[in-house]
């Protein structure tokens, strides 16, 4: 579906169109809020700046005069489907520039219709209603807090679509659940957030060796009286694998606190809806986040790069499987080399409908249980908290139950 | 349900002896069964097969060394070529961890 091969692609490598003033020194900068404006954002037809994404089309909406419109795909904007190949040294967006400790979260804008102070709080949101006039302010240039990303995946699929996934979802695994979650389940309270990714286009060589093992026999051989055991003939090989590969649209969640995924958090089953299909982000507008929530980023390019470096890594190393299938018995690498000659880091805005349930143990500490549908796809996966009295009992049922079938099928089977 | 997820867990090759054992476990089988179910927790984003990637200029070497026999393994020992490093959730999914969750909710309310 992407057109790798595409001959006619002569936009080249993104060149940005304001070169930082040193090209040798430091990261590429893809400039992604060059025409980015604060505060009114107005419709272009009618003036208002009442305006939101139209779930059904994917395009913003005027609230009054239901103008629809819609900003430019980022892959062609800012040129990310060019040029992996290509990649030399750190490119990257100008929204995914590392966070300044000082940089204000929360922001004051001065209402131009009104003259009033509104307050964005940066943390979830990058909009405010002026409670003077009405209108709606928005921030969309990029201050150095990560809340303004270089692109948006808008959400597509609707909220009653969530909220019946996740009812299904649950009703599957009613059961074993808490009873306390039973009774106060109600998927309506589901909410759309726009989580904070990092999305990376690697361009690396690979250089793996190691050995493999192809099987030429297997036969049984009797070891003492009565047993019988089965043994291997195999061929060994040295075997060497050396490529050059192009990592497209890795993403990371650049979010601390989304980033724990120990067994104390459920943050692994919103990790485990994607892939998203990040070709049709489009360049950032505060306003596709209207009514729903947000995430700011809080790490940084050099924090999650260990990640994004382990992760090429795998995707190298499963990259070269199907040259592997002679090797039926595996292949055991001894050494694996990346060396990465480019990387291109972009900041993006992902679309997921959470539904959280809020569970405190008896120390006082307390797990966030979450169902997550991808807010494009449908893909939905969740954590339900247990009744651990009720499956503890009935795993000791079926123990019991086990042991007196286990014990009959011993005799039978140990009499032949 | 039950006799599944064992039947599941004991794949189709073992013999009889074995797989009279497992029932002997059916109790633990059973409690992961649906715990995995319910929490799982040991979901994530298949990063290493999922990502899209082109590949090209590739070199590859397949020397002969030597045809070894007898040996006892299905597998090659330490194959890796399956590996992943990168997972955000290796190791997280303990016992250790299991038990401590059970701990903290046995109570109902
Ligand atoms: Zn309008
Ligand atoms: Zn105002």
């Amino acid at each position: 579906m992407d057109d790798v091969t595409e001959p006619a692609s002569d936009e080249q490598a993104p060149a940005p169109p304001t070169a930082p003033p040193e090209p040798d020194h430091g990261p590429r900068v893809i400039d992604t809020d060059a025409d980015a404006v604060d505060g009114l954002t107005k419709c272009p037809r009618c003036g208002a700046t009442q305006i939101a994404l139209n779930i059904g089309s994917g395009m913003l909406r005027c609230h009054y005069c239901r103008d629809e419109w819609s900003t430019p795909s980022a892959n062609e904007a800012f040129g990310l489907d060019a040029g992996v190949g290509e990649l030399r040294g750190v490119t990257m967006g100008s929204g995914s520039s590392d966070i300044v400790p000082s940089a204000e979260i929360v922001l004051t804008f001065k209402c131009s219709a009104c003259g009033a102070e509104i307050v964005i709080d940066t943390a979830s949101s990058t909009q405010a209603r002026c409670h003077w006039c009405r209108n709606t302010l928005s921030m969309n240039q990029q201050v150095p807090n990560g809340a303004v990303p270089d692109m948006v995946l808008p959400f597509s699929l609707p909220k009653e679509e969530a909220v019946r996934k996740i009812a299904t979802f649950v009703r599957k695994r009613r059961f074993f659940a808490h009873p306390r979650f039973r009774k106060e389940f109600n998927p309506d309270n589901v909410l759309g957030a726009y989580l904070p990714y990092m999305v990376v286009d690697v361009n690396a060589h690979a250089a793996f060796r190691g050995q493999g093992e192809h099987q030429t026999r297997s036969y049984t051989v009797s070891v003492g009286e009565d047993r019988s055991e089965t043994r291997y003939d195999a061929d060994l090989y040295d075997v060497g694998r050396a490529f050059d590969v192009e990592v497209h649209d890795l993403a990371v969640v650049s979010s601390q606190q989304r980033l724990d995924q120990g067994l104390s958090t459920t943050n692994n089953v919103i990790n485990a809806i994607r892939p998203f299909d990040l070709e049709n982000a489009v360049t950032y507008d505060s306003n596709y986040l209207a009514g729903f929530t947000s995430e700011r980023r809080d790490t940084n390019i050099g924090d999650l790069a260990p990640i994004v470096d382990a992760q090429s890594k795998d995707v190298a190393r499963h990259a070269v499987h199907d040259t592997l299938r002679f090797y039926d018995r595996g292949v055991r690498w001894h050494s694996e080399q990346l060396d990465v000659r480019g990387q291109r880091w972009v900041s993006a805005y992902l679309p997921v409908w959470l539904y959280s349930y809020h569970q405190t143990g008896r120390d006082g500490r307390s797990v966030t249980h979450y169902v997550a549908v991808n807010g494009r796809t449908g893909a939905v996966m969740g954590s339900v908290p247990i009744n651990y009295p009720r499956l503890l009992l009935t795993s000791a049922v079926v123990e019991a139950a086990g042991i007196v079938v286990g014990t009959v099928v011993l005799v039978l089977g140990g009499g032949s | 349900m039950i006799a599944a997820a064992v039947l599941a867990s004991t794949g189709s090759d073992g013999d009889p002896g074995a797989f009279g054992l497992v029932f002997f476990l059916s109790g633990f089988v059973f409690f992961f069964v649906i715990f995995a179910r319910y929490r799982n927790a040991d979901k994530r984003y298949r990063h290493e097969k999922q990502t899209r990637t082109v590949t090209k200029n590739i070199e590859v070497r397949d020397d002969f060394v030597r045809s070894r026999k007898g040996l006892s393994n299905r597998t090659m020992d330490g194959a890796n070529h399956d590996s992943v490093s990168g997972s955000l959730n290796p190791t997280a999914r303990s016992v250790h961890g299991l038990m401590r969750e059970i701990n903290r909710y046995r109570h109902l309310g």
